[in-house]
């Protein structure tokens, strides 16, 4: 069975850019953040139960406090995206054989106050035991 | 013989109407697949908000509810359910955001 593949590319994320990467939502706001979700696992048509899964992922690029907001959660998004980009390879107990991206909206979170910029990658990413 | 492209070939399929309803069918098994993994919440009112139109040569699928941005991506306070983008995946078709204008 492949490993915890969100754990796996939250880890990877948080070692490539230095930045909070992270499950869940931090307690501090106030330094930008990205949280990862999986979204869906699915197996590939193609393959065998349980060894090449499809794992689409949620990676939210939050700004932290402040007027440029939407410049820093862009910048966030743009490393988080050129460092999963670049994660084919052995990883813990999975293989990444690739990542695809499905879209990069500019999706505000109205539930603060003001509302915080955040832009959302999602990522399909290939993984095989 | 010579094989050339038909240049005007997106153009016509949008306004053959065996097209047209192919795009409404695959539009509507979207919205049944969304329909069946919408989280419940406390009204339900979410699951039954999905609606299917046109908007000029394209068929769109939405959801009503005021709370249908943080259903399908979250916020600080809500996990993201994702219910379209995990229903466009489910039918087989390939997933493609457009950026926000």
């Amino acid at each position: 069975m492949i490993s915890d593949v969100e754990a796996i590319v939250t880890s990877y994320l948080a070692a490539e850019t230095g930045a909070r990467v992270m499950g869940e939502t931090p307690a501090d706001l106030d330094e930008p953040w990205v949280r990862v979700t999986q979204l869906d696992a699915s197996n590939e048509a193609v393959s065998r139960p349980e060894h090449l899964i499809a794992y689409m992922l949620q990676l939210e690029c939050y700004a932290g406090e402040g007027t440029d907001g939407q410049e820093q959660a862009q910048t966030l998004a743009a490393e988080v995206r050129d460092a999963l980009a670049r994660m084919e390879g052995k990883h813990g107990g999975a293989t990444i054989s690739g990542v695809r991206f499905a879209g990069m909206p500019r999706v505000p979170d109205t539930t603060l106050e003001p509302a915080r910029q955040r832009f959302i990658l999602t990522a399909h990413v290939f993984a095989h035991a | 013989m010579i094989f050339s492209v038909n240049p005007l070939l997106e153009k016509e399929l949008l306004k053959d109407p065996e097209y047209d309803d192919m795009l409404k069918k695959t539009t509507e098994d979207v919205k049944r697949v969304a329909e069946s993994i919408a989280p419940s919440g406390r009204t339900g009112n979410y699951g039954k908000s999905f609606v299917v139109y046109k908007d000029g040569d394209h068929w769109v699928l939405g959801n009503t509810d005021f709370a249908a941005h943080i259903v399908e991506w979250g916020s600080v306070y809500n996990p993201a359910y994702a219910p379209l983008r995990r229903a466009v995946q489910t039918v087989g078709l390939r997933l493609s955001e457009a950026p926000k204008p």
